[in-house]
């Protein structure tokens, strides 16, 4: 992918680029986000840009260079991953070596190391000297999405190029792309945490639809008179087969009441899910009628317990139960 | 097509380049001019403050052909081959690539034979705590005696790692991290001689994030000046290349939650995103504006405590002036959980977005003192108002009370330690009977002021040393409680006077209270009274029992010892 392919990472790309363009790109660079938000994609664009014969500043993608690197067979690009669990001092030493000599063909070489947390001690210590000084036309460039498990010394050699989560415009721009409905597209959104693989994993299991029959199903229960629908639901929804998909329901909870919060609030341009304004007017009137803000707030609070509780092995049953039991002071109006 | 970074281009090559470690430069200095060079070194301190550079120019000071000098002339044939690496005589060894004892011994080797051209032999070895236990052992006796030839010099950041008997033979120096001021002074420097315009706040808030490592500083100089090209650096650009939060953001995000607009707040947030903005960072420096806020309340001179300009704390300071007395404490405390929260959560933005919310609904945290203040004023008001003082609470349903028969009172009236025991739990005073007995009098009394930490603390710290003609005499040993008591003694009247159902007046002294402690003993103490009779009780009682009585007829003697329990 070429560098500026690369969507909601703006900040970064233009980073890039100008630097190439003023030829002060730094030797060595630190690729850091979350993960899959576009960090190798953009590590591959960078070497695209540096050594395309055609296109030299942004990259062709096509040409005899362009080729040779994005199927990984370029003498001068040489894209690494950990031997094991952790890169090892061979790796590294290998690394040292090569840097040392000038580049076959293209007028730069580079490294990707991807997943540079995983460099050991004597590995990353071994890195030290050369990414300080490697000799002249080498670069390296380090791929990580946990930048504080490296060594200090390594973080303060090399440039540091932020990735972010990918925001919401940049998630549905993306579904979209793939040709999600607008519905779909935020749905995926709010599930993918602001990663594309996870969004685009939630457009392929195409379970819209069964996971907002279950999030109106458990808000059903938590607004009925008694607790008899509250158990019921719980066991329901919280037995074997169904269970797995608990998380994703949560997290479609929580963004249903933070959107109809943040509609509340007045600050509606901030909601995800547009194609649910109704349910979010309904819920936001509850909340300014029968009781206020903060409980809307407490029910987001809620919910992101409960998905946390069900992360740290809490019993599910238990765990819907008390998230519904604590919902009904917003669903059912009781105090 | 390789561009040379900031702090390659500007490597200090004199000691008198090397910021903000003049202690270091200094001693190596005079160390030269006295002739009294150690023949081992060892740099240590953070990343990037000037180790590696320092090794470096102590290599060309004595190597230099004008030398050996302080100050290396940088223009001979020596001092540029030091400078390009290339000397033979100047060997820079990777600590961290050759770790082995063999790597040492190879060292070792070449040691022995005098330099090709210069006047020493250095081997400078950098990431020298990466060197394996038996690499370093392989190297102690040459590092206590080497040849007269032959200067060894270590750098690392971690000095922890290397052997004590290591540590011994080596002039160790101490690089410091950089004060934020000095750096941006290097800075501002740098800038100057490459031509770039730049304002100060811009080169203030590099320095800062800096930390205080001088490549660090380097490096994002770097990257600022990758994006910005040949426009004039400013304070927004280097926050918006740096992924901090700009200052203006923050105080427009503070002024928000003062006013308790969520919509306003939620923008600002959104904005700030948008640009780029790391939330956790965001958090963090919005936590660290919330402890500004803070310290200009509290610090008349706060451009001596804060890294900020004076114009920066002045805005800062209009802002802080408008929050309630307390509240910033609660926002603080809420804030600093959410944050760490939003560090370590998959969806960080709705940790924030939620702790915003929280933020605007908050209330002022009021101190303790200004809550008991509050408390004692309103107590005063109701016992100002009279009859309301013998109402009941108004947490107290009126209709129980006519239900519930009164209590009784004590069935034996002496100052028995039964009589104590068999007390009914307490009741709100006014539902009570007037008391006779002082132990029950004072119990009450000091349950009366359970709520009210303070007196009860000071009640603690009292006996009463006599009760006779309507006057409780109290002994405190303690000046602090006695003072206590005294300023809430009116109180203390009021209540003692409803539980005896008579006026009495309270006198204070200080000292031990030897009679006291006859007249009211420690409900401990009565508690082990109790058990020491009914241990003897017993006790006799097994005497008297016909198997003991036959055993002691047996043998012939009194049983030693009873066990009862």
């Amino acid at each position: 992918m070429l560098l500026r392919d690369i969507a909601g990472q703006e900040h970064a790309v233009a980073m890039l680029l100008r630097a190439v363009d003023s030829g002060r790109l730094a030797h060595a660079c630190l690729f850091e986000g979350p993960e899959s938000v576009g960090k190798r994609s953009a590590a591959l664009g960078l070497a695209l840009a540096l050594c395309c014969t055609e296109a030299p500043g942004s990259g062709c993608g096509a040409c005899d260079a362009c080729r040779r690197i994005l199927c990984g067979r370029h003498p001068d690009v040489l894209a690494l991953t950990p031997a094991t669990s952790q890169y090892l001092v061979e790796q590294a030493r290998e690394v040292v070596a090569l840097a040392a000599t000038r580049p076959h063909e293209a007028p730069v070489r580079m490294f990707i190391l991807d997943s540079a947390d995983c460099l050991n001690p004597s590995a990353a210590n071994c890195l030290l000297k050369t990414l300080e000084e490697p000799f002249p036309g080498n670069h390296l460039v380090l791929v990580t999405a946990a930048p504080d498990r490296l060594l200090p010394t390594i973080r303060s050699r090399t440039q540091r190029i932020r990735f972010l989560p990918l925001g919401p415009a940049a998630l549905v721009r993306i579904a979209e792309r793939h040709g999600a409905s607008p519905a779909q597209a935020q749905t995926a959104a709010a599930l993918s945490g602001g990663q594309a693989a996870r969004l685009l994993q939630a457009l392929a299991s195409d379970a819209e639809s069964s996971l907002w029959a279950v999030v109106g199903n458990l808000r059903k229960a938590a607004a009925a008179k008694g607790m008899g629908p509250i158990f019921d639901a719980a066991a329901e929804f919280a037995d074997k087969e169904s269970r797995q998909d608990l998380p994703e329901v949560l997290a479609l909870l929580a963004r249903l009441y933070r959107d109809a919060l943040v509609n509340a609030a007045g600050a509606g341009d901030l909601a995800l899910l547009r194609d649910r304004a109704e349910d979010l007017e309904a819920i936001a009137e509850r909340a300014r009628k029968d009781c206020d803000l903060a409980t809307l707030r407490n029910a987001v609070r809620e919910v992101v317990q409960a998905s946390h509780a069900l992360l740290s092995n809490v019993n599910p049953v238990t765990a819907l139960e008390k998230m519904m039991m604590d919902l009904r002071t917003l669903e059912a109006g009781v105090a | 097509m390789s561009y040379l970074v900031l702090a390659r281009k500007y490597r200090p090559q004199r000691f008198g380049d090397l910021v903000g470690q003049e202690h270091v430069a200094r001693t190596l200095t005079n160390a030269i001019a006295l002739g009294r060079v150690h023949h081992a070194f060892l740099f240590t301190g953070a990343r990037g403050i000037g180790k590696t550079s320092a090794a470096r120019i102590l290599a060309k000071a004595l190597c230099c052909e004008k030398g050996p000098t302080a100050d290396p002339c940088g223009t001979c044939a020596i001092c540029r081959s030091i400078a390009s690496g290339q000397s033979v005589d100047v060997l820079e060894i990777d600590g961290a690539s050759n770790t082995g004892v063999d790597d040492v011994r190879a060292l070792r080797e070449g040691v022995r034979y005098v330099p090709a051209e210069a006047r020493k032999k250095i081997y400078i070895i950098d990431e020298v705590h990466m060197l394996s236990t038996s690499a370093f052992n392989a190297l102690l006796k040459t590092l206590e005696e080497p040849p007269p030839h032959v200067v060894f010099i270590f750098a690392t950041t971690e000095a922890h790692k290397i052997p004590a008997t290591i540590l011994s033979r080596c002039q160790r120096y101490d690089f410091k991290l950089l004060p934020t001021r000095v750096l941006a002074d290097h800075l501002a420097r740098i800038l100057g001689s490459e031509k770039i315009e730049c304002e100060p706040e811009a080169v203030r808030l590099l320095a800062r994030e800096a930390a205080g490592s001088v490549r660090d500083g380097l490096s994002l100089l770097d990257q600022v000046l990758a994006y910005a090209g040949s426009e004039t650096i400013t304070r927004e650009r280097v926050a918006e290349v740096l992924g901090v939060a700009d200052r203006r953001l923050l105080l427009g995000l503070a002024e928000a939650v003062l006013k308790r607009d969520t919509a306003a707040a939620l923008h600002a947030l959104s904005d700030a995103v948008d640009r780029g903005v790391d939330l956790v960072q965001l958090g963090r420096s919005f936590l660290g504006l919330l402890h500004d806020f803070e310290v200009v309340t509290l610090v008349p001179d706060a451009s001596e405590v804060l890294d900020a300009s004076p114009e920066e704390i002045a805005e800062t300071k209009k802002l802080a002036e408008r929050a309630p007395r307390g509240l910033v404490t609660a926002l603080f405390e809420r804030w600093a959980r959410a944050v760490e929260d939003a560090a370590r959560s998959q969806t960080p933005r709705l940790i924030i977005e939620m702790a915003l919310f929280d933020l605007c609904f908050a209330e002022p945290l009021l101190p303790l003192g200004d809550l008991l203040d509050r408390l004692g004023k309103l107590e005063s008001r109701l016992s100002a108002g009279g009859p309301t003082a013998t109402a009941p609470r108004p947490g107290e349903p009126r209709p129980r009370l006519s239900v519930v028969p009164p209590t009784p009172p004590p069935v034996v009236p002496a100052a028995g330690a039964k009589a104590v025991k068999d007390a009914p739990p307490a009741l709100p005073v006014s539902a009570r009977t007037p008391e006779t007995d002082i132990a029950s009098v004072w119990r009450r009394a000091c349950e009366a002021f359970g709520h009210r930490p303070a007196i009860a603390a000071a009640l603690d710290h009292a006996e009463v040393s006599s009760w006779e003609g309507g006057q409780i005499v109290l002994v405190f040993d303690q000046k602090l409680a006695l003072d206590q008591a005294a300023r809430t003694r009116p109180e203390l009247e009021r209540v003692v006077s409803q539980i005896v159902g008579s006026p009495t007046r309270i006198a204070l002294q200080l000292g031990s209270a030897e009679n006291g402690k006859a007249l009211l003993r420690s409900e401990v103490d009565r508690e082990a009274e109790a058990t020491a009779a009914e241990q003897r009780q017993r006790e006799s009682e097994a005497r008297q029992h016909p198997m003991i009585r036959k055993a002691q007829e047996l043998f012939g003697t009194a049983p030693k010892e009873i066990k009862t329990q």
